[in-house]
């Protein structure tokens, strides 16, 4: 065991990666290039790499490391978000990055690997510590997984870590699979399963909304909060993706990962302490609590939609059934919304409102908190439109783009009488701190590379997502529904305002 | 209604920056989009003559994108005038991809020397209430002005370089005796930061089978003949983190620039360094070698690293010595 470093200073200075090698399946796509090596090359810039590293990609395409370095640097250009490229820098990083390629379902290749890699150990000092990072098509995670354990490239003289990426399985049954298979090769407190969306600046803000500050907890529950609303828009469609896309669909696609986590976030319990163990805990819980919706009341609770084709300002959409690689009668729902009911003491009764969806007006993730309305109407024939005084308090969390909080609340006109406005006070995260914020990608590679699972969800918490969609999909699956229902730039299906009206609510326009 | 000739009055120059605000809403012909006012806390910067006012209100300027503040800017004048002068404008500026300006306060006062000590109450006035209030002080001379200590106090925490003082031992019992008083940060120590990162990032590499405990001697290479106050502090922190069993040394390095250049440790199997070039910093490690990239370090770099820390910071007190 090495001895703990004396020098760091954390009051001053970041944390910064230890020795050590990633090794990328799949580096010739499009998550390494748009995502991964501009982070990797980010947290180099911001000096927070090793002094001693090696990034390793690997995939079918036959390329030299020159070759590599060249696409790399052309994509770390292009896709670099809110920073310069720095010629300099690069030449810094790029002579640590190497190519081997191969096919990941032929054991020579892993064998090739594990050459490379004691050669990075021997040239680059990465210590034996080594980050496998799966970055290539879901279907060949498992047979990854077991190339690196026969070629006992799990084990060695430093950690082995695995970052998987979304998704954990398709449903219930083959997450449970795939993490079996993992499990045979890697022990869980080396697995790290990645939600991006939990390595947004703002997602974490909640936590430190919710539990830095004294005043907002006492409210956050069933006694004040009257509902919660998750709205994840899309005004994009499927971007080429089509074929991809059809088999997943909405539900599967951003609700059983990414917004069930952000709805975890808002809804759970605080941890004793800020530690992987103790937060995952606490999210887990969360997550066992959302009630499973029965099949026969999926209808209730849930709508399916699907965009078709719309022309607004000259200009043609098509609708999802058009869009190349799709079949002319698919069943994909493009958008998903979802009333879930937590049970458990804090939550009761509240209703959490989830939609996402594709070609929406516009771009937008928030969650809205809305309020008990006043107990009694002190105001009632104030305001001009008769319904003024009974807007109850809004709390809203933008998450993108915008990031900020806004609070709504009732204020006095300025006059005789007493005429009530809505008023927003509002908190704008990147008026306040000018500083860039670094994207997910780096927020979370950097915590694998030092070992914090904090913001990586954990199989309990895979598992309990896709219980709590389950019901939806399953009878989803034995359908056919009547698509398209929703115009290519609207606020998706009238069913979806009804599942609201029935509660006497009504979704905002974000 | 302006002030009277010489007089400033608290009042006065919040009634100012309230008509300087329905002036900015009113600047936005569809009232969509009026500025967004942004402020985490007062943020009083104390310049002497002759010190480098547009330097000053550049780096000011600059801090205000991360730690958006009210400033209120006070020149000290020793030309013999006699008024106290105040007035009031904004900065705004439109950040990246954003349709919404942000707009930041600024009071800047000017007052004689002799009359340093009725700025006080004038500040006291105008700070933002609930929100902490840090004092920059740019220049030494100031720092031992009558009429300092009362400005001080105002502050949650002072700021001050000891570098610019005559001597480096003078600026370090200046700084000792105000932080035993109240929070107190030296750009100085500061400008550390960057040499103890690299410190930290070279005993990081366990492949190397370098350890802290390894070491035996280290030398703190300065330029110039004397060494100056960061100097003074690395090596003061070093002697902290390393315990009295390692021989901290300096060593001028008369030819070379800046006020630390270089790091050289020794000990049982090891030697290491870090020293700067270009840009870069350069890591040695036994017969290894890296780049890392070393940010310049401006004025403003230094400045909002200090205003981001309003706590006490162990390190630097243990530094301090
Ligand atoms: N793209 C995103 O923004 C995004 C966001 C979230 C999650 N994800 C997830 O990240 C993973 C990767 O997504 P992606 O968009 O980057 O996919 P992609 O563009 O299709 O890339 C797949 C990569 O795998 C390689 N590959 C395919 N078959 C292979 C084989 N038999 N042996 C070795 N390499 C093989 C491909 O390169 P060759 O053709 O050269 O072999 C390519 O480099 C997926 O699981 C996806 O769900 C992606």
């Amino acid at each position: 065991m090495a001895d703990a470093n004396p020098f760091v200073d954390p009051l001053r200075f970041a944390r910064r990666v230890p020795p050590c090698a990633v090794v990328i399946f799949g580096a010739n796509g499009d998550l390494t290039m748009r995502k991964l090596m501009p982070a990797l090359y980010r947290i180099h810039y911001e000096g927070r790499m090793p002094a001693s590293f090696a990034v390793i990609g690997t995939s079918r395409t036959a390329m030299t490391d020159a070759e590599f370095r060249v696409k790399m640097r052309a994509s770390v250009e292009k896709f670099l978000e809110d920073s310069p490229f720095e010629r300099e820098v690069w030449e810094g990083f790029e002579p640590n990055l190497f190519y081997e390629p191969g096919d990941v379902a032929d054991a020579g290749f892993y064998a090739r690997l594990a050459a490379r890699l004691s050669v990075a150990e021997e040239t680059c000092g990465t210590a034996g510590n080594v980050l496998f990072y799966l970055s290539t098509q879901p279907s060949h995670y498992a047979t990854v997984v077991r190339g690196i354990g026969e070629a006992r490239l799990a084990e060695g003289a430093g950690w082995r870590r695995l970052v998987v990426e979304k998704p954990f399985g398709h449903d219930l049954e083959s997450a449970r699979k795939l993490d079996d298979a993992i499990h045979e090769v890697f022990p869980e407190s080396s697995v790290y399963r990645i939600d991006h969306y939990l390595g947004k600046e703002t997602v974490q803000n909640i936590l430190a909304f919710r539990f830095g500050n004294g005043i907002f907890e006492p409210l956050w529950n069933r006694r004040y909060v009257n509902y919660v609303q998750i709205t994840a828009a899309e005004s994009i469609g499927v971007e080429g993706r089509g074929s991809y896309y059809q088999e997943t669909g909405a539900l599967r696609d951003m609700i059983q990962n990414h917004l069930l986590q952000v709805m975890a976030t808002v809804g759970m319990e605080p941890s004793n302490i800020f530690e992987a163990g103790a937060v995952r805990d606490e999210r887990a819980k969360f997550l066992r609590s959302v009630r499973p919706i029965r099949a026969a009341d999926v209808d209730k609770y849930a709508v399916a939609g699907q965009y078709g084709p719309s022309r607004a300002g000259g200009v043609e959409t098509p609708g999802f059934r058009e869009e190349p690689g799709v079949d002319a009668d698919a069943q994909t729902d493009t958008y998903a919304a979802v009333t879930f009911y937590v049970d458990n003491w804090r939550w009761a009764g509240v209703p959490f409102y989830v939609r996402t969806g594709k070609r929406l007006p516009k771009r937008v993730t928030d969650i809205a908190i809305q309020f008990n309305s006043a107990p009694h109407s002190l105001f009632a024939v104030g305001g001009e439109d008769g319904r003024a005084s009974a807007r109850p308090n809004l709390l809203i969390m933008r998450i993108q783009p915008e990031e900020g909080i806004s609070l709504r609340f009732m204020s006095k006109y300025p006059g005789s009488g007493m005429k009530l406005r809505p008023v927003s006070m509002d908190f704008s995260y990147g008026s306040s701190f000018g500083t860039r914020t670094p994207t997910a990608y780096e927020t979370l590679l950097v915590d694998a590379l030092s070992g914090d699972a904090t913001l990586y969800t954990r199989q309990d918490m895979v598992e309990a997502s896709w219980r709590a969609v389950a019901p939806i999909l399953n009878v989803w699956a034995g359908r056919r529904f009547d698509f398209p229902n929703y115009s290519a730039g609207t606020w998706g299906p009238a069913e979806s305002d009804d599942m609201l009206k029935r509660n006497g609510h009504f979704w905002r326009i974000p | 209604m302006g002030a009277a000739a010489g007089a400033v009055r608290p009042e006065q120059i919040l009634k100012d920056l309230e008509a300087l605000w329905v002036e900015l809403g009113q600047s936005d012909p569809e009232k969509r989009n009026a500025v967004l006012r942004a402020c985490s806390m007062t943020l009083l910067v104390a310049l002497d003559e002759g010190d480098d006012e547009q330097e000053a209100a550049e780096t000011v300027a600059e801090l205000m994108h991360e730690h958006p503040s009210r400033s209120i800017v006070l020149r000290v004048s020793r030309d013999g005038g006699e008024a106290l002068e105040a007035r009031v404008l904004a900065q705004c500026w439109m950040p990246f991809g954003r349709r919404q300006q942000i707009c930041c306060e600024r009071i800047e006062i000017t007052a004689p020397v002799e009359r340093l000590d009725e700025v006080p109450r004038v500040i006291l006035g105008v700070t933002v209430p609930d929100l902490p209030v840090v004092l920059w002080c740019r220049g030494a001379r100031l720092c031992g002005e009558k009429g300092f200590a009362e400005l001080a106090a105002v502050a949650d925490k002072l700021i001050v370089d000891s570098a610019e003082f005559p001597t480096a031992e003078g600026g370090l019992e200046f700084v000792r005796k105000a932080s035993g008083r109240k929070l107190t940060g030296d750009l100085a120590w500061t400008r550390v930061t960057a040499w103890r990162e690299m410190v930290a990032l070279l005993f990081d590499c366990p492949e190397t089978g370098m350890t802290a405990r390894q070491i035996e001697r280290v030398r703190v290479l300065h330029g110039g003949s004397e060494a100056g106050s960061s100097a003074a502090y690395l090596a003061g922190w070093l002697r902290a983190t390393l315990g009295g069993g390692v021989l901290v040394g300096m060593e001028a390095r008369r030819e070379e620039e800046g006020s630390i250049v270089g790091i050289e440790f020794e000990g049982d199997g090891m030697r290491a360094s870090v020293s700067a070039r270009g840009g870069f910093a350069v890591l040695r490690m036994n017969e290894r070698e890296h780049r890392v990239p070393f940010a310049p370090q401006t004025l403003s770099l230094l400045l909002r690293e200090e205003l981001g820390i309003l706590d006490r910071d162990g390190w630097f007190e243990a530094s301090l010595g």
